[in-house]
């Protein structure tokens, strides 16, 4: 199925063509992408849709450099992520990508500011720490360790510091995943000000279909293949999301 | 197999290598501990089977001449069992090749010899009877200088010279060591013990049915103090200086000191080796173990009883104890295999083979499971004792705190401040591994410092105590002209008197046969100093004695001894004891010549003197000694010295070597171990930090510069440490013979830090294959 809706006027960033992904666990093949089409586009908010071992982490790691298919093409602008080795595809990370973890990852000997300075250092024109965190609302917790930190707080952490390098894509795989309903939203804010002020493309992995409304597309994954693609004609701020 | 076990086998696959470090700690501790102690066992051994078949002596006596008729009176002292009298005198030897003079020891074989001190012939075959140019030789003499059968001794005998044609090669255990009188260590070049007929002895020295040497075997159960006192009061009309048992016999003292020396090694630096490799093992295995913190926990909450767990841990140990084991076992033989080999040259027992001692087996592997198994089963004990649901919570983690570095620099990197809050953040863990790191350093120290020891007392002697090039003794005590009379000599630029009196030093029950040394105070050839160097300047009113000799007489400072004269009058006069000192070699005494001379009543006279030659005439020099009749003996000291101490170098070499390979596998356990520890608590957060966009390089430097920092504190600690140890070592290893010198080099310290900080690379390379494939999809699933 052909995953392109109507974006003429928009640049793509991503192109996939034919993409598979085989595991083999043990003696078992695992089919974890069958053959998937995708492009995505600049500045877009889109939205991994699908339950456990639908292909939605496969497609996300391929997409951030950390994974490399069985077949097809993945492209980043120029860039070939299937041809590239692992020096370039950390160039790649470096330059281009921000991540967001369900786990929040941050490193747990540094303050908030450190953790976002941190990245902010491999950066080639990044935002000033302070801004990002400001970004996320976070002004007022910069000298805190992650442990003194809300879970939802040390998410809006690391929201800064994947927006801190401004990269072009921002990938989170459940990044409301692991927090309560009210930190969760707030996070959701934040990401969803950093596709909004910075133009940054996102691409999101949730079980939440609430969050899907925030989207400009939602790609609903099945069995390695995009089952289907909703497109929302008016995306729903973070505010206006009930689950 | 249970799955339990399945487990085990996964888990030892997949940790092969810290198995495998951990296991060559334990084998490193193993061996050095079963080499040691069975060397020490086999040279006793050797030593024991010697001491029977030879027929070993229990008392000697010297005499200046004594009737044969008075040996049925001595045969009559209660307690005697064998006596055998011998005729004993030390000549010049004119030696071809050798620009030094030779000198040797003659000593008379009867024929009812076999009987007491039998010779053990290596080569060839002991003089016919009644043969008066046959000659049988030591084989440490034949060794150091080639010496063939057939080939020719010539020695100066009352003025003359003789012919012996060499027959035999052979070993007395009175010779063991083959120690030249008045010097305290062995001298195997310049000094030759030769075995002649007593006929051809009676007619060099003009002892027809007469002796002056005994050697009495004991009856079993006598005591060997009376039949001291009984010879004593029998002989002392002849000249005796004194019977003495075993105990103070030159090579035998030597020998034992050697053997105990050996004893307090296998005891003391198998323990430090074993000390930390139980140390490292116990931390090794109990980090290992937390890390499995929930897999325990999740046991536990299925169900698992806590013993099989137990249990199970207890197979990890017994695998790494048991590999350990079979190498160190290995190891051991080996090593004890070199060392026995490098104390043949040494220890001239004829028969001296390397022999596992079974109970080091034992021990050493008991030691090595009980050390292991305590890492292992207080870290499960830890883990079990908390409720599964907490246990299977992740451990608290570290609260980080500000620290000392955000004042000093707080605009500095995250990068910084990440590596230096870690150090901080698990201030116990760092230190173990600090101080894990830190004794890896006396370890490769150990190995190596002996060299310096060494070294420094030949600089020592060399330099600031014999600073002559020879010594000539007389006979008898001479008048002190004869100085003058040296002095005149063509080549000879300086010439001291000194003066040698045998005496016995009583204080109460303990005795110490010795002589006193006469020093001119301001001399300059030789120049007697304590441990501190400072020349040893003797009292005029009292004696002084090296603090070992006090400790032996058990007397202390201004306290008064007995010294009994053993020869000219033999007087007995009380004297206090000055001054002590400490010295590296023997145990000597001293007084200023003039009031010895006066203590003894003979007047202003010498009995030898040391000279400064001048090298270029050192060759014509020793040749016109030979032809001076009051020359007794020439002595190149220095000589002497220093081969010896090439050869305890050469003795020290073997093991030091083996010793830093024991102590670089123990380093290379530590910081390879410590390294995977830190790793493996880390990799969650390289992990991310790669997905972030860190390079493999960016990340490998984070976690190897914390490592290196702890290694860069690890190793001054280490250093300090060394010098406690080798003070400890230097301490146990001191004997009557010779004081160790505690003497570190800083090219030894050098070595060890370098060693210990190539064992950092290497292990931070083998990791960096690890960082290198890091698995960073996982990263992004689990949770902390």
């Amino acid at each position: 199925m052909q995953a392109s809706p109507d974006h003429s006027d928009a640049e793509t960033v991503f192109t996939a063509r034919g993409l598979s992904k085989v595991y083999v666990v043990g003696e078992v093949e695992v089919q974890a992408l069958n053959d998937v089409d995708l492009d995505i586009y600049a500045s877009e908010f889109v939205v991994l849709l699908g339950p456990s071992g639908s292909g939605k982490s496969t497609l996300l790691n391929i997409l951030g450099g950390l994974d490399s298919p069985t077949a097809g093409k993945a492209n980043w602008r120029d860039h070939d992520l299937v041809a590239s080795d692992e020096a370039q595809l950390t160039q790649y990370r470096r330059d281009h990508v921000g991540f967001v973890f369900q786990f929040f990852n941050l490193i747990p000997s540094l303050t908030a500011l450190e953790n976002v300075t941190l990245v902010s250092e491999i950066a080639e024109d990044p935002l000033d720490p302070r801004e990002a965190l400001d970004l996320v609302g976070l002004s007022d917790r910069l000298d805190h360790f992650p442990s003194q930190l809300s879970g939802g707080e040390q998410q809006r952490v690391a929201v800064a510091r994947a927006i801190v390098k401004a990269p072009d894509v921002l990938l989170c795989d459940e990044p409301t995943g692991a927090l309560d309903y009210d930190t969760g939203r707030l996070v959701l804010s934040a990401i969803a000000r950093a596709n909004a002020e910075l133009g940054t493309t996102m691409v999101v992995i949730t079980h939440n279909s609430a969050i899907a409304g925030m989207a400009d597309r939602v790609l609903h994954l099945a069995g390695g293949s995009i089952a289907r693609i909703e497109r929302n004609p008016h995306r729903l701020s973070a505010e206006d999301i009930h689950w | 197999m249970s799955p339990l076990d399945t487990k085990l086998v996964r888990e030892l696959v997949s940790m092969r290598w810290q198995v495998l470090t951990i296991s060559l700690v334990v084998a490193a501790g193993v061996a050095v501990f079963v080499a040691a102690i069975s060397t020490f066992y086999s040279l006793q051994a050797a030593q024991n089977r010697f001491y029977d078949q030879s027929r070993f002596p229990d008392v000697f006596v010297t005499v200046k001449r004594a009737p044969l008729s008075i040996v049925p009176r001595l045969e009559a002292i209660p307690g005697v069992a064998t006596i055998e009298p011998r005729i004993v005198k030390d000549v010049i030897v004119d030696w071809p090749g050798s620009r030094l003079p030779v000198s040797a020891r003659m000593i008379s074989l009867s024929d009812k010899h076999g009987e007491l001190s039998r010779l053990h012939l290596r080569k060839g075959s002991a003089p016919t009877p009644g043969s008066t140019d046959e000659v049988a030789i030591a084989g440490a003499f034949a060794e150091a200088n080639k010496v063939e059968l057939g080939n020719k001794l010539r020695a100066i005998l009352n003025g003359r010279l003789e012919d012996f044609r060499i027959t035999g090669i052979g070993l007395s255990p009175e010779y063991v060591q083959t120690l030249r009188p008045g010097l305290h260590i062995p001298d195997d070049r310049f000094f030759a013990v030769a075995w002649i007929d007593r006929e051809a002895a009676e007619g060099a020295f003009d002892m027809e049915g007469a002796f002056n040497d005994a050697v009495i075997r004991l009856a079993p159960g006598a005591d060997a103090s009376r039949v001291i006192e009984d010879l004593d009061r029998v002989l002392e009309p002849y000249g005796s200086v004194g019977a003495i048992g075993r105990r103070d016999q030159p090579s035998h003292r030597f020998v034992e000191d050697e053997l105990n020396q050996q004893k307090v090694m296998s005891i003391t630096v198998p323990f430090i080796f074993f000390g930390v490799a139980a140390f490292l093992v116990n931390i090794a295995l109990s980090r290992l173990v937390l890390a499995q913190r929930e897999q325990i926990a999740t046991l536990k909450a299925l169900g698992y009883p806590t013993l099989p767990l137990g249990l199970h841990y207890f197979k990890l140990v017994v695998v790494i104890v048991t590999i350990g084991s079979v190498l160190g076992l290995a190891g051991g033989y080996l090593f004890g295999h070199a060392m026995i080999l490098s104390y043949r040259t040494f220890f001239r027992f004829p028969a001296l083979d390397f022999e596992i001692t079974g109970w080091s087996v034992v021990v050493g592997i008991a030691i090595s499971l009980a050390a292991a198994s305590l890492g292992i089963l207080t870290a499960v004990r830890s883990v079990v004792a908390l409720k599964p649901a907490v246990a299977m919570r992740p451990e608290a983690p570290i609260k980080f705190r500000r620290g000392l570095l955000d004042f000093l620099a707080p605009n500095g990197s995250p990068r910084a401040k990440m590596i230096l809050r870690h150090i901080g953040g698990r201030p116990l863990q760092t230190a173990l591994t600090t101080l894990g790191i830190a004794f890896a350093v006396p370890m490769v120290v150990l190995g190596l410092f002996w060299r310096d020891s060494v070294d420094y007392m030949m600089d020592v002697q060399f330099n600031l105590i014999e600073r002559g090039n020879a010594t000539v003794t007389f006979p008898q005590p001479v008048d002190a002209d004869i100085i003058n009379d040296l002095r005149r000599e063509r080549g000879i630029m300086k010439v001291e008197g000194q003066r040698y009196v045998p005496v016995r030093l009583r204080a109460g029950q303990r005795t110490y046969l010795t002589s006193i040394i006469g020093l001119h105070g301001g001399g300059e050839l030789r120049v007697p100093r304590d441990l501190d160097l400072r020349p040893i300047e003797p009292a005029p009113d009292g004696i002084t004695l090296s603090k070992r000799l006090a400790e032996r007489l058990g007397v202390t400072l201004g306290q008064v001894i007995t010294v009994e004269v053993m020869e000219g009058e033999r007087r007995k006069v009380d004297v206090p004891v000055a001054s002590t000192v400490e010295e590296m070699l023997g145990m000597s005494s001293y007084m200023e010549i003039g009031a010895l001379n006066k203590l003894t009543g003979e007047g202003d006279v010498v009995s030898a003197a040391a000279l400064y030659i001048e090298p270029s005439a050192i060759g014509p020099v020793s040749e016109r000694f030979k032809s001076l009749p009051i020359i007794e003996s020439a002595s190149m000291k220095a000589y002497s010295i220093a081969m010896f101490f090439d050869k305890i170098a050469g003795l020290v070499l073997v093991s030091g070597a083996i010793l830093t390979g024991f102590a670089v596998i123990i380093a290379v356990g530590v910081v390879y171990n410590s390294a995977r520890i830190r790793y493996y608590e880390r990799a969650r957060e390289l992990a991310s930090l790669r997905v972030l966009g860190f390079t493999r390089a960016e990340v490998a430097r984070l976690l190897f510069t914390e490592f290196m920092i702890v290694i860069a504190i690890g190793i001054p600690i280490g250093l300090v440490l060394s010098q406690y140890i080798v003070d400890l070592i230097a301490h146990f290893h001191s004997n009557e013979s010779f004081q160790v010198p505690a003497v570190i080099e800083p090219r030894t310290f050098a070595a060890a830090t370098l060693i210990v900080l190539l064992t950092g690379l290497v292990s931070t390379y083998i990791l960096r294959r690890q960082v290198y494939t890091l698995d960073l999809v996982a990263v992004l699933k689990t949770r902390e």
